[in-house]
């Protein structure tokens, strides 16, 4: 049987927890095999969450309207909903492309399904395109494929979003 | 050196001396003072602004007898809906599935074409997912599950 748990002295001068995978060594796993590795500097902690929401178009507070405290940060969230992946729009002569239908804009304090803006290719081959706006309302595609419906999210205490992608919250 | 674990019972900050549990702290931060931020595992204090869980990932196995031990793919015709059957989630609150697929791409610069995946995920027990492929080709779909935390809508 393998070593599950390692805690204490993990290397010269450094200390803390590493738990490997089933049928792992934790005194000699690399770190893809660790199920918690305190070398880390974050995890996925979950702080809030929804269940089985139908938002539409519409925002969810994941604070709850004050119950819960703000991170003081834009977190990373996880989602999972009904409708995913590619959507093509006609767009009278042109044929646009998005990548992922399930998109949504995250606050200190709500998630949004957003309508990204696709774009097309200008000079110097870059893309370009509007900024993404709040609710789902591509041309041509019927709101029970668009919206957000049957939506589970998880807030995890790590932060994710320009500005704290720093010392101050992964120091 | 800071005081990277704590395990036991708790310090004013982790919530009192009268709560136990288990705490590890970041690197370079002091699990008996620092604040809840600075934890990379929270076993909490019980109150509304702490952590529900760990998000962790489950692989899952389509075959009786055969561990959890990784992940899983199923494919489906395009335009087909398919229940994918899954089993050992038998969790009280249920599960959530998280779902995957990949893209390709054809030819160079203005002539680049995608080709990906889209798909309707119709409804979810422990025992299995219902979705819909609505790519205009059959496509092999990787997921995991995630436990559900609560039987309430916000947690």
């Amino acid at each position: 049987m393998a070593n599950r748990v390692l805690l204490g002295q993990l290397a010269s001068g450094v200390h803390g927890l590493k738990v490997s995978k089933p049928g792992i060594n934790a005194l000699t796993a690399a770190t893809k095999d660790l199920l918690f590795d305190s070398t880390s500097v974050r995890t996925g902690m979950v702080y809030a969450g929804g269940q089985d929401l139908t938002l539409n178009d519409a925002a969810d507070n994941y604070l709850t309207t004050g119950s819960k405290a703000s991170l003081g940060y834009i977190p990373l969230v996880i989602f999972s909903e009904k409708n995913n992946g590619q959507i093509e729009v006609d767009d009278i002569d042109t044929s646009l492309y998005g990548s992922e239908i399930s998109s949504w804009k995250t606050t200190t304090s709500t998630v949004t399904p957003v309508t990204c803006q696709t774009g097309g290719v200008v000079s110097g081959n870059q893309l370009e395109g509007g900024l993404p706006t709040n609710g789902r309302g591509y041309d041509g595609i019927s709101s029970a494929n668009e919206n957000a419906i049957n939506v589970n999210y998880f807030v995890l205490r790590i932060p994710c979003a320009f500005g704290y992608m720093n010392n101050t919250y992964f120091g | 050196m800071a005081n990277r674990v704590l395990i036991g019972k708790g310090t004013s900050q982790r919530g009192g001396t009268d709560k136990f549990g288990m705490w590890v702290s970041r690197p370079g931060k002091n699990v008996l003072t620092c604040s809840d931020d600075e934890l990379i595992m929270d076993t909490d204090k019980g109150g509304s602004s702490d952590i529900k869980g760990f998000l962790q990932a489950q692989s899952v196995s389509v075959t009786s007898g055969v561990a959890n031990a990784t992940g899983t793919t199923g494919s489906i015709s395009s335009g087909a809906t398919a229940t994918v059957s899954f089993l050992n989630f038998n969790w009280s609150f249920g599960i959530i599935p998280i779902f995957g697929a990949t893209y390709t791409t054809s030819g160079t610069g203005t002539n680049t074409e995608v080709s990906g995946a889209s798909w309707t995920i119709n409804s979810f027990t422990t025992s299995g997912v219902n979705i819909t492929n609505n790519s205009a080709q059959a496509e092999t779909l990787s997921f995991s599950v995630i436990p559900k935390f609560s039987n309430v809508a916000r947690f």
